[in-house]
């Protein structure tokens, strides 16, 4: 097991240093660089102001070799965990990200509970009771919930949420509680905003973990085991929970670490429509103005906590399943 | 020699300024309350000893309330620009006629309108106390402005036809503009958004950041890092206005009516609060401003404005939300939302341009294209008036890129030439350029390939623009021209056009109004970010030895323009601008179809002083020099 | 076993003369029918495809052509019978013409339907000219106004008066090939990967699972737009609609390669291979004559799932302003137009039709291949 673990671990490295190139060429990939995006906001007085864009250019460091901008930068991460600098906020990017980060991962991990929560009985129910009416109902619904695209959802819900409910829209709270020190009124408030996001990224992928569960379940239903073990007249709830069911379960296990970066993408645009503080717009903006360090640093850090993830899963499946691990 | 030649209106407001002298000043309350438990100055010290009266709109205000509005996530600093940072050494006048005192008591012109003497308030304040005075101003200009290390190229405004400005401290309050040579539109400059530069820099805050102030600059470079030497450190702290960074230093002092205490990006909301020793008064002695705070909730896309605006929340706004296609929305949720409409006169020569490159590359494109026939061609196979009724509801009228009826420079054949949708007509120029098709229809090139124009499209400004070329390009398609569309985004399509790398491109262009003047951009061959009609022209007539020799009629209109920015009287600045004009309207550069009708903002219903119609364009940073003198019915936010 | 169609297996002679001798393919057809809704929906699918194929002769309407008088109309009922004059009742297929009250103040259009102004509707009528499948010349259309000059909008219009129900009728060739290209995209590389990872194991496997975990862990939506944006601008929209396909693929085949690696894993150890590679046959001839048909039918069933994926990929693509570009109409671009205040306020139709279209298209979809992998595995039961 140990050797397992440091096996899978020795493998991150290269797969990490690969992310982080790949990364910083993704974000150099659009032609021009941030100060051309702010010279195009400056654009709006209808006068020429190169003046000023052409006083910044030296600011940023702009114009180095890619390479050498990309040494730079990880260096600095390397030695003092220095992200670079967020070109349109002026600030480290380390002082930027991460309260956003943290809200990212709260929505993230009870989006998370939500489709666990929704996506197991029902998995199993539709799998116990195939083709029944129940089946084809939860059938019916998850699949609603993988077609609507998520920023559509979002979009209603948060209009029916204006129009029928009369609630201030957009933001984790609402406007009087945006200054205020945090209080039980302010978490009260957050529980009424924060359910939205997390329904409306949950759906889709409750929808396919529905289709999953109940698949796996259905192959080991009826495996010569289940038969022997009902014939030796264990309750049928029991056995359902005892055996297929827990076997059914890998699959939920192996999919933390993917599931990470499938919500961070779910949610950039959900977050953009619902206007959260978290990751989402803030690194849709960074890419769209090529505040590059921000971007990539975004990129790489949840990339790297994919990896985590995709580690920590395996560690458990093999852990679950002992076969795995000699694979 | 100096002629002493002050404007009427100021002596009205130095006459007003006097009478108001004759009570005490009153302060808001919540300010009294500092004063009186001893953590402020009192009112008596905190103004100038001649503090500015504004005439208000509607009549004296009360104090209280928080003007709330929304800001997007990224780009959106102008948002706070033009509503509390344009504040300059003088404004322009409410409906945008003439050029008024404001941090300026008054100044001096020579009768050549080469030299400027302004006069200061004594006593005058930064929002953080300190005495604002002529020295602040001697900062700006002689270690920032004639730094080239930090102002590697000059703002326009203070360059004048012989070169950049001499400004020299006469006394404390006094200081001298001197561009040696006539410069009568410097006063109207300097009224404008990029005038606010002498002003902007406190000297007591910024010199600690300046080489030349501070020998042991490293240590504070060491200790930012955003900054790698002094000069990116000194812009960290004194960045430009139109640029995040100025919004993203709450520390710098400003002479704003409110001050950043949260800044841009930092958190989900930006708060300006009152600045206590703000230099303007009511008719009543009532400083100002009236309203405690200014607050800019940070949002991420538009339609959460939108519903912010429905919902009441948002008491004041233009930016994003006055555009035609929301206006029956807005209408529908004006009582749910308790706010009522304003005329805004965004009004600039054309909203929608075709600028085809009369400086192409390809040298085939660049003759057809330069060719006035093929111009008006295209110019007559346009049907404006189905743009105007399909994207604006009508509201507008078919036109070209010409000064708007009602300003003092307009006339109608510069507006309605070659308007007419006719397609015969339009066919019988394009008949003389380009004769030949092919099987489809389209018209062949002299090189015997179809004549194909890309035109880069961003949908920007709200006008739908995407929608807009694809009316277009039918258009085109009906008289044999094939105009392709490629839709992009703003940035990469400013980036594509300044490099001179492009067929065509639809967008607007300033100088409908009093600002033709100072932004002649589409009648004159300039150097812009937002306009590309003709680079190498431009390049030629900033310096002959770069760009490319533009033909003699263009080299007469340069010249002619020259003429105007020299001119020392209004009188003479028309007559030249004039001319001008008749010259660009008889070379026809660009093609324009539509001239806006007034756009409009929302106001809660209990917000008075509320100016209307509101002139903005891309200069005129409104409605910022009169946000002060608003103020909520009540003292406070209707619930 | 209720769910079965008793006619067919009588009246169907095959099924009767040799059930043990049914193929595999036979074998899960069968099984497939016997999933009612996944049944239905490949009807549904394709019909779908068949309007993808056949657009213009669908589509009442020319999708581009725009009408001053029409923006947002809303949609117009098809009525059966006419009022007399006398008040009798006449059959006559038609919709009525709606009247149009402009209020400048609030920039709005009021429509009302006319009852008095119907306009007679027809199958196989004239409208404008098209190229049948690009080359039959000619102007008929399935359905739609009688008098070509008239013009009925069944599903509304959009801003600029054009017809939705013809703009959806386009947009479907180009969602649902990109769904197609998508996976076939996917297919050939998911399934080369994973048979060579799978099948020769060792460091070639081990590099390949690096790559997918690679490909897997860096989201998505930045990927594709920094890919996006790096499309040049002077590429004709047509060449872009391709490479935004490939984008899309991107997320397709990574999962294709692990299933079949999966199953190249189990399956390398079974009697089967063993004695065909006794027999001398190369590893190519293995995988293609007995690897690739025993497990053929889980590709099917992953590709049919995962043709709305891509669908639904394209269109958070033109959320982002990054897909397909007008003039090229896609549900994602139409999902694009509609995706403001204004349009579910004053417009709610340009939303909810090309919504539903996409949903029940997905639904289709996502119970075919559902219906699909319940039957790849025959024995189940």
């Amino acid at each position: 097991m140990g050797g397992f673990i440091l096996r899978r671990a020795l493998y991150m490295i290269p797969t990490v240093f690969l992310v982080s190139i790949v990364t910083f060429i993704i974000i150099q990939l659009p032609p021009g660089d941030y100060l051309d995006s702010l010279a195009a906001e400056m654009g709006e007085s209808g006068v020429d102001n190169t003046a000023v864009v052409e006083q910044l250019r030296e600011q940023y460091g702009l114009g180095q070799p890619m390479y050498l901008q990309y040494w730079k930068w990880m260096t600095g991460i390397l030695l003092e965990g220095d992200f670079g600098i967020s070109f349109e906020k002026n600030l480290p990017v380390t002082d930027v990200i991460w309260d956003r980060l943290g809200w990212t991962f709260a929505i993230s991990l009870l989006t998370l509970l939500f489709i666990w929560m929704v996506a197991l009985p029902i998995g199993i129910y539709s799998a116990v009771r195939k083709y029944s009416v129940g089946d084809y109902v939860a059938t019916f619904f998850g699949f609603v919930g993988l077609a609507v695209p998520n920023f559509l959802l979002a979009l209603v819900m948060m209009y029916v949420a204006f129009r029928y409910f009369g609630q201030s829209v957009g933001g984790l709270v609402s406007p009087e509680y945006l200054d205020q020190p945090w209080s039980g009124a302010k978490f009260v408030d957050l529980l009424k905003h924060i359910w939205m996001p997390v329904f409306v990224v949950g759906t889709s992928g409750a929808a396919a973990l529905i289709r999953i569960m109940r698949a796996n379940l259905l192959d080991e239903l009826y495996r010569p085991y289940v038969v022997t073990a009902r014939a030796k007249g264990m309750s049928e709830f029991q056995l359902l929970l005892r055996y297929p069911v827990r076997v059914a379960l890998n699959p939920f296990i192996s999919t933390i670490g993917w599931i990470l970066p499938t919500l961070v993408s779910g949610e950039i645009i959900v977050a953009v429509v619902m206007n959260l503080p978290t990751t989402g717009p803030l690194l849709l903006r960074a890419l769209l103005v090529q505040d590059m360090y921000l971007a990539g640093s975004l990129i790489l850090i949840v990339s790297l906590l994919t990896v985590i993830g995709t580690l920590l899963s395996d560690v458990l499946l093999a852990w679950v399943d002992p076969r795995i691990r000699y694979q | 020699m100096l002629h002493s030649r002050k404007l009427t209106s100021l002596a009205s407001v130095i006459a007003i300024a006097m009478a108001g002298q004759a009570f005490a000043y009153e302060e808001a309350p919540q300010l009294a309350q500092q004063v009186s438990a001893g953590t402020l100055p009192p009112l008596e010290e905190r103004l100038p000893a001649e503090p500015l009266v504004m005439d208000v709109i509607d009549g004296p205000g009360e104090y209280g309330g928080t003007l709330r509005r929304a800001i997007l996530g990224g780009g959106d600093q102008h948002n706070m620009v033009r509503t509390i940072g344009s504040d300059n050494m003088v404004r322009w006048s409410p409906d945008w006629k003439e050029v008024r005192p404001n941090i300026a008591k008054s100044w001096d012109v020579s009768d050549d309108a080469s030299k400027f003497t302004f006069h200061l308030r004594e006593g005058m304040k930064w929002s953080d106390g300190a005495p604002f005075t002529a020295d602040d101003i001697m900062f700006w200009y002689e270690d920032i402005f004639t730094n080239t290390e930090l102002t590697p190229n000059k703002d326009s405004t203070f360059i004048g036809p012989a070169g950049p400005v001499k400004v020299t401290k006469i006394d404390d309050v006094t200081v001298e503009f001197d561009f040696g040579a006539p410069n009568g539109l410097f006063l109207q400059a300097l009224a404008y958004g990029f005038g606010y530069h002498p002003t902007a820099y406190p000297k007591h805050y910024l010199s600690q950041f300046h080489e030349t102030y501070n020998a042991d600059i490293q240590a504070l470079v060491d200790a930012e890092p955003a900054a790698g030497d002094w000069k990116q450190l000194f812009n960290l702290k004194a960045g430009p206005m139109d640029t995040p960074l100025f919004w993203q230093n709450p520390d710098r002092p400003t002479l704003h009516a409110w001050h950043l205490t949260n800044a841009y990006g930092a958190t989900d909301r930006v708060v300006a609060e009152r600045n206590p020793y703000y230099y303007k008064v009511d008719s009543q002695g009532q400083q100002l401003p009236y309203i405690d705070r200014v607050t800019y909730d940070q949002v991420e896309d538009v339609e959460t404005i939108l519903l912010k605006a429905f919902n009441g929340e948002i008491d004041y706004m233009l930016r994003h939300i006055g555009r035609p296609s929301n206006k029956a929305a807005l209408t529908d949720n004006a009582e749910r939302g308790k706010y009522g409409f304003f005329d805004v006169g965004d009004l600039p020569a054309n909203i929608m341009i075709l600028m085809m490159n009369l400086n192409h590359t390809d040298p085939m494109k660049r003759d057809v294209i330069g060719n006035k026939d093929f111009r008006i061609g295209v110019s007559h196979a346009m049907n404006r008036q189905e743009v105007i009724d399909l994207l604006y509801f009508g509201a507008g009228s078919p036109a070209q890129t010409a000064p708007r009826e009602g300003s003092d420079l307009y006339k109608e054949e510069y507006a309605k030439q070659f308007t007419e949708y006719d397609t015969d007509l339009a066919n019988e120029y394009l008949d003389k350029v380009l004769p030949e098709k092919d099987a489809e229809g389209f018209r062949l090139g002299p090189d015997g390939e179809r004549f194909t124009l890309v035109f880069l499209v961003a949908d920007v400004f709200g006008l739908q623009y995407p929608d807009a070329m694809e009316l277009i390009a039918g258009y085109a398609r009906d008289v044999g021209l094939d105009f392709q569309i490629r839709t992009t985004d703003r940035s990469r399509l400013i980036e594509l056009h300044t490099s001179n790398d492009f067929d065509a491109y639809l967008w607007n262009c300033s100088g409908g109004q009093a600002d033709a003047y100072l932004t002649p951009i589409c009648y004159v061959p300039t150097i812009s970010n937002s306009v590309s009609w003709a680079r190498e022209w431009a390049a030629w007539g900033v310096d002959p030895s770069t760009g490319e020799e533009p033909p003699q009629a263009v080299k007469d209109i340069f010249a002619t323009y020259a003429k105007v920015r020299s001119a020392g009287t209004p009188e003479e600045q028309k007559a030249l601008m004039q001319q001008v004009l008749d010259m660009a309207a008889e070379e026809f550069f660009t093609v324009g179809m539509v001239q806006n009708d007034p756009v409009f903002g929302i106001a809660r219903n209990n917000v008075r002083n509320v100016p209307d119609p509101l002139p903005i364009a891309g200069q005129l940073w409104f409605p910022a020099p009169y946000t002060a003198q608003m103020y909520f019915e009540g003292g406070a936010n209707l619930p | 076993m209720t769910a079965i169609d008793p006619a067919s297996d009588v009246i169907v002679p095959e099924a009767v003369k040799a059930p043990a001798l049914l193929g595999p393919w036979a074998l899960m057809w069968r099984q497939f029918r016997r999933h009612k809704i996944a049944h239905f929906s490949l009807y549904v699918v394709g019909l779908v495809y068949l309007v993808a194929l056949l657009g213009e002769f669908f589509a009442p309407a020319d999708h581009l052509a725009t009408n001053t008088r029409a923006p947002f109309a809303p949609p117009q009922g098809i009525h059966l019978f006419v009022e007399n004059g006398d008040g009798s009742r006449e059959f006559l297929l038609h919709a009525r013409a709606l009247k149009v009250e402009v209020d400048r103040e609030a920039m709005r259009r009021h429509f009302v339907e006319d009852p008095e102004k119907p306009i007679p509707l027809g199958f196989f009528v004239k409208g404008h000219p098209y190229k049948l499948l690009w080359l039959i010349p000619t102007d008929r259309h399935l359905f739609g106004p009688i008098d070509p000059k008239q013009k009925v909008y069944f599903l509304g219009a959009d801003r600029l008066g054009r017809d939705i129900l013809s703009r959806i009728i386009m947009g479907t060739r180009i969602s649902m090939s990109i769904g197609l290209v998508g996976v076939a995209v996917s297919l050939v590389v998911g399934v080369s990967l994973g048979g060579i990872s799978g099948y020769y194991g060792g460091w070639i496997d081990n590099l390949i699972q690096r790559l997918i975990e690679f490909l897997r862990s860096v989201p998505t939506i930045p990927l594709w737009m920094g890919l996006a944006a790096a499309i040049p601008l002077d590429w004709p929209p047509l060449r872009t609609y391709f490479v935004v396909t490939i984008i899309v693929s991107m997320i397709g085949w990574t999962t294709l390669a692990r299933e079949v690696r999966g199953k190249f894993l189990s399956l390398r150890k079974e009697d089967f291979v063993v004695a065909a590679r006794l027999d001398g046959l190369s590893d190519w001839e293995i995988i293609r004559k007995h690897l690739v048909p025993s497990f053929a039918s889980h590709i099917i069933a992953s590709l049919t799932l995962a043709v709305p994926l891509m669908i639904l990929a394209e269109t958070s693509l033109s959320f982002l302003g990054i897909g397909l570009q007008p003039p090229i109409v896609s549900w994602g671009t139409l999902l694009k137009e509609a995706q403001n205040i204004r349009t579910i306020i004053e417009a709610p139709w340009l939303l909810i039709a090309p919504g539903t279209t996409i949903v029940i298209v997905v639904l289709a979809l996502n119970f075919l291949g559902d219906g699909l992998r319940d039957a790849a595995d025959p024995y189940a039961n």
